[in-house]
């Protein structure tokens, strides 16, 4: 999950280069509230080939918070377990740091380090 | 000195008291840029931003009695192609637009007569421009930034972002960064930009982020490989891995017929002397390697 279009197209290519097969990408567009994140967990959760989901999110127009927000919604609902790893940066990212270190998730915070770590969950879940 | 937007800038936010114009108005402010004016039609005669910001029904107000000369325009896609005409109608020289989802066909006509009108218009569908330490137009956010002398130009929103940022934290700063929009029928191209960049006398290095789709990355590099010899010069392209026929998100960025690729891109780009990062954390480091001393 990321925001913006060459941003999801570079989240794959470096997914690829950690070893790992991206298996959709879903773009939150600019300005993403709680809710539309949630919703797209849902949407992105669906999809039977996902074994690890990597967020990727540059708050500009969209706020760290808001996305944070949105996963921990969608995490209490989730039916499936499914390893995440969220990086967010930009707008309100030290909002979203806080928010996330409560309510445990794994952060990344390079871009290469989130790629990463989300293909090794993808393979720690297969195995 | 900068390019497209810098000291001289006065600026008028076409669409400045909707959600998006406002918001991105007042950290435009915040940052220092210049905002002489606001337009909304009806509207005339109010004040925008706490009072701040005079706010009238036309551009051409604004040019003859806030005496702006640049434009940043947050006009939903419906009404966008028509700022762009009147903007151009007023006299402005740099025109910003920020608005997503203009159909391809509609620019057409209009990025037409912007260029015989001698105007210059940068997007549709971009973040807009930075120049650090004097003034940003558009949505790309103020902190990223830090003043120096690398030029940066994309075709990206977010990913300028994370390249910008790459940069900030090397302590690479910059000249100006633009992005010049997704979508297939763009104002300004990257070779445009890099013939700004090639005659202003503070820009010293160049980072250029492409994606699939198109040939305006091949043909700047072209360029460049003739015109900016002695530049440290270091790229990014996005969407190796995308599959042909496949439209990327942004309605430019598509493999077609076995052209635009990432491949051909990469390789005409290092064909013509620049570095091409695998990830843009590496763009610093390759600009170093590049001869860049700044």
């Amino acid at each position: 999950m990321v925001n913006g279009a060459g941003l999801a197209m570079t989240t794959m290519d470096l997914v690829k280069r950690a070893g790992g097969e991206p298996a959709n990408f879903l773009d939150i567009g600019g300005g993403a509230k709680s809710d539309r994140v949630a919703a797209a967990m849902r949407l992105i959760l669906a999809d039977p080939n996902v074994q690890a989901i990597l967020v990727n999110i540059f708050g500009g127009i969209t706020r760290g918070d808001e996305v944070a927000r949105g996963l921990i919604e969608a995490r209490a609902q989730q039916q499936r377990d499914v390893p995440m790893v969220v990086r967010i940066v930009g707008t309100n990212a030290a909002e979203a740091a806080e928010l996330l270190e409560a309510a445990r998730f794994v952060t990344a915070g390079s871009l290469d380090e989130a790629a990463a770590k989300a293909v090794a969950s993808a393979k720690g879940a297969a195995a | 000195m900068s390019i497209l937007i810098g000291r001289d800038t006065r600026l008028v936010v076409q669409g400045i008291t909707g959600r998006e114009g406002e918001f991105h108005s007042r950290a435009m402010l915040e940052y220092g840029t210049p905002i002489v004016a606001g337009m909304t039609p009806g509207k005339g005669g109010q004040r925008a931003l706490d009072g701040r910001v005079p706010v009238f029904d036309t551009v051409i107000d604004a040019v003859r009695e806030a005496g702006a000369n640049t434009s940043c325009i947050f006009v939903p896609a419906a009404g966008a192609p028509d700022a762009v005409l009147e903007a151009v109608d007023a006299g402005i020289s740099t025109i910003f637009c920020i608005t997503e989802g203009i159909p391809a066909l509609d620019m057409i006509p209009v990025v037409e007569v912007v260029r015989r009108a001698g105007a210059r218009l940068i997007g549709p569908n971009c973040p807009g421009a930075t120049s650090p330490g004097r003034a940003k137009v558009g949505i790309i956010p103020g902190s990223i930034h830090r003043e120096g002398r690398v030029g940066v130009v994309s075709r990206s929103g977010t990913l300028t972002y994370e390249a910008v940022q790459a940069m900030t934290d090397a302590g690479l700063g910059q000249s100006t960064c633009v992005g010049i929009g997704g979508d297939p029928v763009i104002g300004t191209q990257f070779l445009d930009v890099l013939q700004l960049f090639a005659a202003d006398p503070e820009t010293e290095a160049l980072v250029l982020i492409g994606e699939i789709g198109g040939a305006a990355e091949e043909e700047a590099a072209a360029w460049a490989a003739e015109h900016m010899r002695e530049v440290p010069r270091v790229a990014f392209i996005a969407g190796r891995t995308a599959p042909e026929g496949k439209r990327m998100g942004h309605a430019g960025a598509i493999i077609s017929g076995g052209r635009g690729t990432a491949a051909s891109k990469v390789e005409a780009l290092e064909a013509a002397g620049f570095r091409v990062a695998g990830s843009p954390t590496e763009l610093p480091a390759l600009l170093r390697e590049a001869g860049y001393r700044g």
